[in-house]
């Protein structure tokens, strides 16, 4: 079984899922920090699960991971670190974010080697010795 | 003569995304790329090919490989190896650049080695649109050799191919080498004179995409319709409007193949056009009827922007417009049907043009 929530503005919608047959609703009130209204929908919802059946996967979508791209507040300093090198060097991560996005999730952005090719090879790997990750200087 | 800064990059990408017909290359990641080139080298001059010196030398350069591999494995500085890699062989240094194709990332692919080398590029191109193979190029269907030509990845490799027997050849072994370098590699080949530019190339496409692109940011900043923009600056017409309903693609052979179903809406309601691609748009069939093939641009935008959808980035559920374009000249003749018009792909069906 699966299960799907919605987290509006306003409510948390979570359903349970059977392939294509609605097994169980829940609806609560989104909460301030998003996860707490998810765990009130999660622990709701799991009130209908069959017994002896599992739950697979649980998919969450939100609107709030645009609003606060748009809002640009509360933003946890996030690094991206992308295993590619000696690929895609001249577009490091975050190349076009806009400059007010990027300083607020901190501007971390790596690029080490690695990764893996379209075909049955692989780039050598990174490891703790290899060269320092680069961080792209900001633009002027 | 104009130059190419950052701020015309955005209208290129649009243009070259409407006429590179679904292929060549992702637009916006071309354009990222010639961005961070020009900031980081300075903005780069653009010659009409009349304005080229007689004595010119000019490397034509592209990007080869898979548009959905393209798209991750961004390329980097391929292309300047490629330059260096054929002068190096050639013993001759290159007095401008040409684009191998004016469609998707390859119409700027040539202002990146450009901005580091400080050279000039030509405002033209092979194809006029893209085309998926190499020898699909208007320089090579009219005589300039396709050989010596160099191909290079991001590790530091180049192979140079000294000659082959036709340039159907030259596309066989480039694209086996790229397949090894992991689909994505970017190649140069030996400079042209200013002759042949002027006798062979599609001659104005950068300012035609560049154009395409300023009348379609115009439109939107009127709240106009787009597509009459886009109509307007490139005769064509409407072939069809709907949304996706299917897209069926696989990298295969170092290309993205498949097909494209739309379910027709407004005047198109109840019909559906399948769209054959290899890369690029290739033959388009309204309920069964072949109503457009190559060399005639297919070219699919989203309805309500006019933005460019690419090969790789077609999903379920996207509104489009199909418009066509008919081919430039230099296409249809007898030598450019027998490269790329439809029996060229291996359909059994004859080029009908286009009629606007």
């Amino acid at each position: 079984m699966f299960i799907g929530v919605d987290v509006g503005g306003t409510n948390t919608d979570a359903v349970l899922m059977d392939g294509a047959t609605l097994v169980g609703a829940a609806k609560l009130p989104t909460t301030a920090d998003v996860t707490t209204g998810i765990v009130h929908a999660l622990t709701e919802l799991l009130t209908h699960l069959p017994r002896g059946e599992r739950v697979d996967a649980v998919m969450v979508g939100t609107t709030h991971f645009t609003n606060a791209l748009l809002e640009q507040r509360n933003l946890s300093p996030t690094a991206v670190i992308r295993l590619a090198l000696p690929a895609t060097k001249l577009l490091p991560p975050l190349v076009d974010w806009p400059d007010p996005l990027r300083e607020a999730a901190g501007g971390f952005a790596y690029m080490v080697r690695g990764g893996h090719e379209f075909g049955p090879w692989q780039y050598p790997a990174c490891s703790p010795r290899s060269a320092p990750p680069t961080r792209p200087k900001r633009r002027p | 003569m104009w130059q190419a800064t950052e701020h015309v990059l955005d209208s290129i990408a649009i243009g070259a995304g409407i006429l590179g017909t679904g292929g060549g290359g992702n637009p916006y990641i071309g354009q990222l790329r010639a961005r961070q080139a020009i900031r980081q080298w300075g903005p780069v001059t653009v010659l009409a090919p009349e304005e080229l010196p007689e004595d010119a030398r000019v490397v034509c350069e592209g990007g080869i490989g898979a548009p959905t591999v393209g798209i991750e494995k961004v390329r980097d500085l391929q292309s300047y190896h490629a330059l260096r890699a054929i002068e190096d062989y050639t013993g001759e240094r290159a007095t401008a650049l040409i684009s191998n194709e004016i469609g998707g990332s390859n119409s700027v692919e040539p202002l990146i080695p450009a901005a580091k080398a400080s050279l000039p590029v030509v405002d033209a191109d092979g194809m006029g649109r893209a085309f998926p193979e190499l020898q699909m190029k208007t320089f090579f269907v009219y005589g300039v050799p396709c050989c010596p030509m160099a191909v290079a990845d991001e590790k530091g490799n180049s192979v140079v191919i000294r000659e082959t027997i036709n340039p159907a050849w030259a596309e066989r072994l480039a694209r086996s080498i790229t397949i090894q370098m992991g689909c994505v590699a970017c190649y140069a080949v030996a400079p042209m004179t200013a002759e042949q530019v002027r006798r062979t190339a599609v001659p104005l496409t950068l300012s035609l995409a560049r154009d395409l692109g300023d009348a379609v940011k115009l439109a939107r900043s009127r709240s106009e319709d787009p597509l009459n923009a886009i109509l307007e600056t490139c005769p064509g017409k409407v072939l069809f409007n709907g949304k996706v309903v299917d897209v069926d693609r696989r990298t295969t052979g170092g290309f993205a193949r498949g097909t494209l179903t739309i379910d027709g809406l407004d005047s198109y309601s109840g019909e559906r056009m399948v769209i054959d691609f290899q890369n690029e748009n290739l033959i388009a069939r309204r309920d069964g009827e072949t109503v457009c093939t190559v060399p005639d641009l297919i070219c699919a935008v989203a309805t309500d922007l006019g933005e460019p959808v690419t090969t790789e980035l077609m999903r379920y559920g996207l509104r489009v417009t199909i418009l066509g374009f008919p081919a430039p000249e230099l296409w249809v003749t007898t030598e450019g049907l027998a490269v790329a018009g439809p029996r060229a792909f291996g359909y059994d069906t004859d080029y009908i043009p286009l009629i606007v």
